[in-house]
């Protein structure tokens, strides 16, 4: 009987090991696939695209898109609008989360439903565009990080966190004569890293890969982030021209005959790499936020 | 200290505990600044659905025009618009859903446990990247002639030329539904991770005894144990079925497939904003959202009543 299940067992196991690989294969390779044609020569990716490894290796389009005056301002625009709506909207999260999990505060349900509410029920699309026009956000870098101040689903989470610290530490500091904010920044800051750090990690990622703020409000030259670059690089032949040949002169030999695949991979690596490459590290916060959001939901 | 909640409380209490109190009312002024200009003026504006808003003669000048546009949209894109829609976003629903579960469940069915957790991290990495990315990739994949897709399709003799898979209206809408999967389901197996992780180990030492085998100790327990969990996922699915993608269609639609690729969002935004039709585009919006509500109050009634506990509060 042993023998059997036994003999069974290592066919369902290879076949098991068979689909997780195959499945594994399907979610990674179209990465590896932009990888290697951006890294191929783009006179020779005209023949088709290579499926395993380059086949004329060159390190071309990059040198291209870098020195374009387009990429080096995006990318700086793009970090720019990450690193501070992250920290305004940790900022303004957390000390509205800490004020309305207080005792003291009074009409808290009020207050608590003012913000709830706004989850259920928005102006929608062109109100709130009529709005941004109307109070001179657009084309102003600040319609990318002030719109970000709060998001109520994360202020929701930091609340849950701090509704299971214990109340003697704060009590303590209320005796030894800390206020509300001192109790804030020395207390409840520092023993809620955890939770922060998942929100940031979920800002962070949203702000580096939104285009649509920018793509509706800020559609000027002077604002394009990465993530706006490269749509436009994808969908928009004059935008690939300007990469391909203005911008300081093409490295590109017979910049007629390179297909634009490789430029556009190349600044589609650009605009993936940080994430990639910071993953494998925040992954855990961002697993840390799901499960800490699903405790009380 | 605190006021009791049995207290009376009178207006001199108050003013005396809001003053006592004030830091914690000033932390909250960013917050509610936020709320009233980016959420409460903007629904405020929704009443430009029942005029004819021109930015020239403001949101009180401009002519009440009643249901007028509401009727302008059923009489004419309306049913073109559900059907891709409910398309879309029911295509997503029944692959997208069951998905991650399988994912989950056969990936924990792997003993091995440095391959499950590298497989597992690798599952994500879909759903961290912009949709922009995304539809670069599937330039590549699907793109015409020499398309990745195309040439494998060519290089196995399933078909001679090649398929214009984002140059056809319903087979672009496929393809956004693949894309959809693709993206989310390593990373929504994460709540079933969890949720399999919870089950307690020792049913399967007693279905072990009893000499059940890995399949019916997968149909017998770990479905049943994970089933609130699905339910509760089914559950906020079907509350989000008009949300039919945005970002998606933009970046990835062009000219050929639009009259397909149109959904509600994107309607609103290409006949509205774009066109300069801002009532028109504002009452498509607010169509949506009573219909969103609707199924998001409904569909939170429903979950209070299977798992004792509301998503939202």
């Amino acid at each position: 009987m042993a023998i059997v299940t036994g003999r069974k067992n290592y066919f369902a196991i290879a076949l098991k090991y068979f689909i997780v690989t195959l499945l594994t294969f399907i979610f990674i390779y179209p990465f590896w696939q932009v990888l290697i044609i951006s890294l191929n020569d783009s006179v020779d990716l005209a023949r088709g695209f290579p499926a395993w490894l380059p086949r004329v290796f060159s390190l071309a389009n990059y040198r291209q898109v870098f020195r374009s005056y387009l990429l080096p301002r995006a990318v700086f625009l793009s970090v720019a609008r990450t690193v501070l709506a992250t920290a305004l909207g940790l900022i303004c999260n957390g000390m509205l989360a800490y004020s309305l999990t207080r005792r003291q505060l009074l009409a808290k349900k009020f207050f608590n439903n003012m913000f709830i509410l706004t989850m259920y029920f928005g102006g929608g699309l062109i109100p709130t565009y009529i709005l941004i026009n109307n109070i001179g956000l657009t084309n102003n870098f600040l319609v990318f990080i002030l719109p970000a101040a709060i998001n109520v689903y994360y202020m929701i989470i930091i609340k849950s966190y701090y509704v299971g610290l214990p109340d003697s530490l704060e009590e303590a500091a209320r005796i030894d004569g800390c206020g509300d904010f001192g109790i804030f920044i020395q207390i409840i800051l520092p023993i809620s890293i955890p939770v922060f750090a998942a929100i940031g990690v979920y800002y962070a990622v949203g702000q580096w890969n939104a285009w649509w703020d920018n793509y509706i409000y800020a559609n000027g030259n002077n604002l394009v982030t990465l993530q706006l670059l490269l749509m436009r690089i994808i969908k928009d032949a004059d935008t690939i021209a300007t990469m391909a040949e203005k911008g300081g002169g093409s490295v590109i030999a017979n910049p007629t005959q390179a297909n634009p695949m490789g430029i556009r991979m190349a600044t589609t690596m650009v605009a993936t790499v940080p994430i990639l490459v910071t993953y494998p590290f925040f992954q855990k916060y961002f697993i840390s936020g799901i499960t800490i959001g699903a405790v009380k939901g | 200290m605190s006021l009791l909640k049995n207290e009376k409380k009178t207006f001199a209490d108050v003013v005396k505990s809001v003053v006592r109190n004030r830091t914690i009312y000033l932390m909250m002024i960013p917050g509610i600044v936020w709320a009233v200009v980016f959420c409460y003026i903007p629904i405020y504006g929704i009443i430009i659905a029942f005029k004819d808003y021109s930015p020239g003669l403001g949101f009180w000048g401009s002519p009440w025009v009643g249901f007028k546009h509401f009727i302008d949209f059923f009489g004419k894109d309306f049913w073109r618009i559900m059907r891709n829609t409910l398309f879309i976003s029911l295509g997503t629903f029944f692959c997208g859903f069951p998905a991650p579960i399988i994912f989950a469940l056969l990936l924990n069915s792997v003993k091995n446990k440095p391959f499950r957790k590298v497989t597992q991290t690798l599952s994500y990495v879909p759903h961290f990247v912009s949709w922009v990315v995304v539809s670069a990739i599937c330039f590549i994949l699907f793109a015409p002639e020499s398309g990745t897709i195309n040439s494998l399709l060519r290089g196995l003799g399933l078909i001679k030329g090649s398929v214009g898979f984002l140059e056809n209206g319903p087979l672009f809408d496929v393809m956004l539904i693949l894309a959809n999967v693709w993206k989310s389901t390593g990373f929504s197996a994460i709540i079933y991770f969890a949720a399999i992780a919870g089950v307690d180990a020792e049913l399967y030492e007693a279905a072990t005894i009893d000499g059940a085998r890995p399949l019916q100790q997968m149909w017998y327990i770990t479905l049943p144990c994970i089933l609130p969990t699905i339910l509760v996922m089914l559950v906020l699915n079907i509350s989000g079925i008009l949300n039919a993608g945005f970002e998606q269609q933009m970046v990835m639609a062009n000219n050929l497939v639009w009259k397909w690729a149109d959904v509600i969002d994107t309607y609103s935004y290409r006949y509205g904003l774009s066109k300069l039709r801002y009532s028109f585009g504002t009452a498509i919006g607010l169509f949506k959202s009573v219909i969103a509500m609707i199924l998001l109050l409904g569909s939170n009634r429903v979950m209070k009543k299977i798992s004792g506990y509301s998503l939202y509060q």
